[in-house]
């Protein structure tokens, strides 16, 4: 792979995977409450660990969302992210095999989406271009490669 | 030219900083944020959708020392060594053959409690599937074994009548 096609897929998979997240962020973070329903939907998490991970994965999902637009350990921000994708397809599997009919909390906490086949491949388009930023080569247009630019 | 590289080292650096981030952020908004969520969930809050009435563990100790209620173990993991005593395992994924176990000591009319490790949502499941076979009276118990030891309820190794 030349760094040109390194540097340019790294961006546009990172600019994709991180305002996907950004925008799923913001309406959990506004509603907890509504979005700890929605996991408790899901009937996958027993009760203590409901509202931690209610309130930690929208911070998550902000976070790293923040470290890919910016480029910022972008290895590792590709690494969560693929793995918080995985989460979500096996958390939509699991759903769809169990005829759960539930939204998925996906961007919206109240009413939204449906779980279905069709979230899981966009979860699944989502995670590869995830990988994207966790093993380019090279990532000029980005906060970490400008850092070893300068040293 | 330069390669795919998979720096696992750097990866999982880079994701600890993010995930101190992430919890840094988390303490400190949960600390901050007038609506943040109670550490722990309130079961009933979220039993909404559960096909059965919750009965609280105060109540279900009563029932218990009355003899009146046949409890129900739901656990996918039940074991013989941490149950209540006195209650027979039936669990979702093989309701069938569980319930054809206990079919000489478990009557649609007995009133039934049922209980998870903690959480009731998966045990609305089978609380679902009794309903449905006609069963009349069951209740699932709020915070599970748990929150039954945790008030001192009995627990043994045997399950099941004699």
């Amino acid at each position: 792979m030349t760094d040109r096609w390194s540097d340019s897929l790294s961006l546009l998979c990172r600019w994709i995977v991180g305002v996907v997240f950004l925008y799923a962020c913001i309406d959990k973070l506004a509603h907890p409450v509504a979005f700890a329903q929605n996991i408790a939907n899901y009937r996958l998490l027993p009760m203590p660990l409901l509202h931690p991970f209610a309130w930690l994965l929208p911070v998550l999902e902000a976070v790293v969302a923040l470290a890919l637009l910016a480029g910022w350990q972008r290895r590792g921000a590709g690494f969560l992210a693929a793995g918080m994708s995985a989460v979500f397809i096996g958390a939509i599997g699991i759903s769809l095999l169990r005829g759960l009919d539930i939204s998925c909390g996906c961007f919206q906490t109240s009413g939204g989406h449906g779980v279905g086949l069709d979230l899981m491949l966009r979860d699944v388009g989502l995670l590869a271009a995830s990988l994207v930023p966790m093993v380019a080569p090279t990532d000029r247009w980005s906060l970490d490669g400008r850092r070893c630019r300068e040293h | 030219m330069s390669r795919l590289s998979l720096n696992a080292p750097t990866v999982m650096r880079q994701a600890g900083v993010l995930l101190a981030i992430v919890l840094a952020a988390s303490v400190i908004s949960w600390l901050v944020r007038p609506d943040r969520l109670a550490l722990q969930a309130n079961a009933e809050f979220y039993a909404l959708d559960l096909p059965a009435p919750l009965v609280s563990v105060d109540d279900a100790l009563v029932a218990y020392e009355e003899g009146l209620v046949v409890f129900i173990d739901t656990r996918p993991e039940a074991s013989l060594d941490d149950a209540i005593p006195g209650a027979f395992i039936v669990r979702a994924t093989s309701f069938a053959d569980d319930l054809d176990e206990v079919r000489d000591f478990v009557f649609p009319e007995d009133p039934l409690i049922l209980y998870g490790a903690d959480a009731p949502v998966p045990v609305g499941d089978v609380a679902a599937l009794f309903l449905a076979r006609g069963h009349a009276e069951v209740r699932i118990l709020q915070g599970g074994l748990a929150a039954w030891q945790a008030v001192g309820g009995p627990v043994e190794g045997e399950v099941g009548h004699d």
